[in-house]
């Protein structure tokens, strides 16, 4: 029998490097999108709910999320601000999910609010921040979606043009946005 | 002083909080703040920190670890079936030259085992590129409206369908994460045309490559509108059409033209023929004959 001729082994063991080279590689971006869950989920599930989404979808969103920031990595695309490409996936997954469910508008609030911790040391102070929980639950669920969605990117440290990238409007409209909401937000905590 | 009797609007000194005010406004605020900082600035700042702490405090999310435990079985699975495609691929090109050896030994199949070998690239060059043109199942699940059939049928399939909007379209780039890719290379359309019943819900749009690839979206285009006709003449259900589309739209076309190739407009007659394998569009941006415009026989068969 006739063996093959030197290039080809050659040949072969380049091909079990590079699978190697792909499987280390894809190993690197799985630890490292893992690292980016464990920064994100949290803050990326609030968001989310707050389109009205049950915690179980708003789960499922965010693992879509991930998995697409995965097949975005492993792609070699761009990782100019990460945070603000995952946010932005999840957006458009809340919108497609809270559009499927047809769930109305304030249900996140209540999920969010629901069950809610209390830090306060003493009865009297358990009692006036559960009047101030109430009157902010009762705020955020009279709020539009898209000012909803400002308002917490806001909250979570994005800059409003991140934000009008993200939630794909306007700098002057997420302005507004945040300057309607504060200033409705400030009126209901001074009651 | 005009800095003190000025107070500037909640907006002006977010805005310029975040470095986005300019000019005049942008010194006027400035010139406030060296006077004046707590009077607003601060009042607005205490309100956001005091709703990110309640934000925060309120929100008893599920622990993490759940989650992440799946994301990672997830992702191994992901990775898995990514390494799959290779070892396929490794195993396809020493399938090949295993052949070639064959044929240097001097077989009298050697025409034959060369065919077969381009064959089996031209496979396995097809199943990558049939694999980036159905849409994601996950995001583009494909969504129906209700319509009488009457109501369907009383206009030709191009009158039904309607334009999408920039905003829904930008919508589905981003779901795709198409960001850095050349968009005027993809056409949005629906996985279900209007024509079948489909809908504009988002989830019946997907970015589909226009030119660079043998099933494009004219050759979509055709069998939409044959589907739609045959729907009208009563020879298919209209939901059996739309449920073969959204699953697959490659083999629905394979299957209701009778043919594996996309069928060309035959110039003098009008009618749909099947065309050649050198005229096929070669994927983009390659100049390797052998790789993506394989030579296959040429099949001029009328349908």
């Amino acid at each position: 029998m006739q063996l093959p001729p030197a290039d080809s082994i050659d040949r072969l063991s380049f091909l079990t490097t590079a699978g190697g080279a792909v499987s280390v590689k894809s190993s690197e971006i799985e630890r490292e999108v893992i690292g980016l869950f464990e920064q994100f989920r949290n803050p990326l599930l609030r968001y989310v709910l707050a389109f009205g989404l049950s915690v179980q979808d708003g789960e499922e969103v965010a693992q879509e999320v991930f998995l697409a920031l995965f097949r975005h990595m492993t792609m070699g695309k761009s990782r100019h601000n990460l945070r603000g490409w995952i946010f932005s996936v999840a957006h458009n997954l809340a919108l497609k999910q809270r559009h499927a469910h047809r769930r109305f508008e304030g249900a996140s609030a209540e999920t969010l609010f629901e069950g809610a911790l209390d830090p306060s040391p003493n009865p009297e102070e358990q009692v006036l921040s559960k009047e101030r929980q109430t009157r902010l639950f009762t705020f955020l669920r009279t709020l539009p979606v898209q000012d909803r969605c400002c308002l917490y990117l806001r909250a979570e440290g994005f800059r409003y043009r991140e934000i009008a990238h993200i939630v794909g409007i306007s700098l002057g409209a997420v302005s507004a946005s945040l300057t309607r909401s504060l200033m409705r937000l400030m009126k209901a905590d001074d009651r | 002083m005009l800095a003190k009797n000025f107070h500037p609007s909640d907006q002006d000194m977010l805005l310029f909080s975040d470095g986005e005010l300019k000019g005049r406004r942008a010194a006027r605020v400035r010139a406030h703040l060296t006077a004046c900082w707590r009077c607003r600035a601060q009042r607005i700042e205490q309100t956001i920190g005091d709703f990110m702490a309640i934000h925060r405090q309120s929100s008893e999310l599920p622990p993490i670890a759940g989650p992440r435990a799946l994301l990672k079985a997830r992702l191994e699975q992901s990775a898995s079936d990514h390494g799959h495609d290779g070892r396929q691929g490794s195993l396809v090109w020493l399938h090949a030259r295993g052949l070639a050896y064959l044929c240097a030994l001097g077989l009298l199949a050697a025409v034959g085992t060369g065919v077969l070998i381009r064959h089996t690239i031209a496979l396995a060059a097809a199943s990558r590129e049939y694999a980036g043109l159905l849409p994601n199942p996950r995001l583009t699940p494909g969504a129906t409206r209700a319509i009488a059939l009457g109501d369907l049928c009383s206009m030709d399939h191009d009158e039904v369908v309607l334009g999408i909007s920039a905003t829904l379209r930008q919508e589905v780039f981003d779901e795709y994460g198409m960001g850095g890719v050349p968009l005027e290379n993809y056409e949005v359309d629906y996985l279900i045309t209007p024509g079948l019943g489909g809908s504009d819900d988002i989830r019946n749009l997907w970015p589909q490559p226009r030119y660079h690839a043998t099933w494009n979206s004219f050759v979509k285009d055709r069998l939409e509108d044959h589907l739609h006709q045959m729907v009208c003449r009563r020879e298919l259900k209209l939901t059996t059409a739309q449920k073969d589309v959204a699953k697959d739209w490659i083999s629905a076309y394979k299957k209701y033209f009778h043919t594996n190739l996309p069928l060309s407009m035959d110039p003098n007659g009008g009618r749909l023929i099947q065309m050649s394998a050198s005229f096929l569009p070669c994927h983009s941006g390659s100049t390797d004959s052998a790789s993506d415009c394989f030579a296959m026989p040429i099949l001029m068969k009328w349908d």
